[in-house]
């Protein structure tokens, strides 16, 4: 059985949002796509903060909850990128050299 | 070669972001690699560096599709370590592109607040194709 045969008329939701449906921010009900309590879209990405674990939306930078600030991966993964390459030549000018 | 011997294992991890009533009908592991124009110059300069680079800079994810939405975490490490979430209501799906070939299922979802493109390898996890061709067929329209 396919999903759309599962899918009975009666179980596709007409509204924006179903009812019980809570906002991932402040759990406030939250019916509509924005938060009748704390005013952010319900559906924008978001990211747990590592401190709290509250969910916070991807497009702030500090935690909402706590005031974590959010810091990317690309910190620490482009140096270690670069600094591969880098020992990459090193070692092969070296091998050269002994050669 | 799989990511995860239990499919159990990544549909677990969807639990906390679940809706009220909501049930999870397929979900799939995928990854987003970095563009083959940053791959084959990195390669190119050094063979093993390049490797260690494009597994840094790739991506995972766990996609899941319930009665209501399509859910995306993606993850880091065995233990589904979720960096963020992202869902696109069913009712109101952007645009969608997604295809399944011999390896791959890709899915792209164009959506310019939160675009998505990920491919879903057959060997993902146990029944990674029969989920990622179920959850193409549901976000394009096409029969599974």
């Amino acid at each position: 059985m396919s999903f759309d045969q599962r899918q009975s008329p009666a179980g596709v939701h007409t509204a924006a949002h179903p009812p019980g449906r809570m906002c991932p921010f402040c759990s406030a009900p939250a019916a509509a796509q924005f938060c009748g309590s704390c005013g952010r879209d319900t559906t924008a990405p978001r990211r747990p903060c590592v401190k709290c674990r509250r969910m916070v939306p991807s497009s702030e930078r500090t935690c909402w909850n706590c005031g974590a600030v959010f810091k990317s991966d690309m910190r620490w993964k482009i140096p270690l990128i670069v600094f591969l390459f880098v020992l990459a030549f090193i070692i092969s000018i070296l091998l050269a050299l002994v050669k | 070669m799989a990511r995860f011997k239990d499919p159990n294992v990544p549909a677990a991890a969807f639990q906390p972001y679940l809706e009220p009533g909501e049930q999870l009908r397929h979900w799939a592991y995928g990854v987003k690699q970095p563009s083959m124009l940053l791959i084959v110059p990195l390669f190119f300069l050094a063979i093993l560096p390049g490797a260690i680079a494009v597994a840094l800079l790739t991506k995972e994810y766990i996609v899941g599709l319930t009665d209501r939405r399509f859910i995306v975490l993606r993850f880091k490490g065995k233990s589904i370590n979720v960096q963020e979430v992202l869902e696109y209501p069913l009712n109101n799906l952007p645009p969608v592109k997604a295809s399944t070939g011999g390896l791959f299922t890709h899915i792209n979802i164009s959506d310019p607040a939160k675009p998505f493109v990920a491919k879903f390898h057959r060997m993902g996890m146990p029944g990674n194709r029969e989920h990622g061709m179920a959850i193409e067929a549901a976000l394009t329209g096409k029969a599974a």
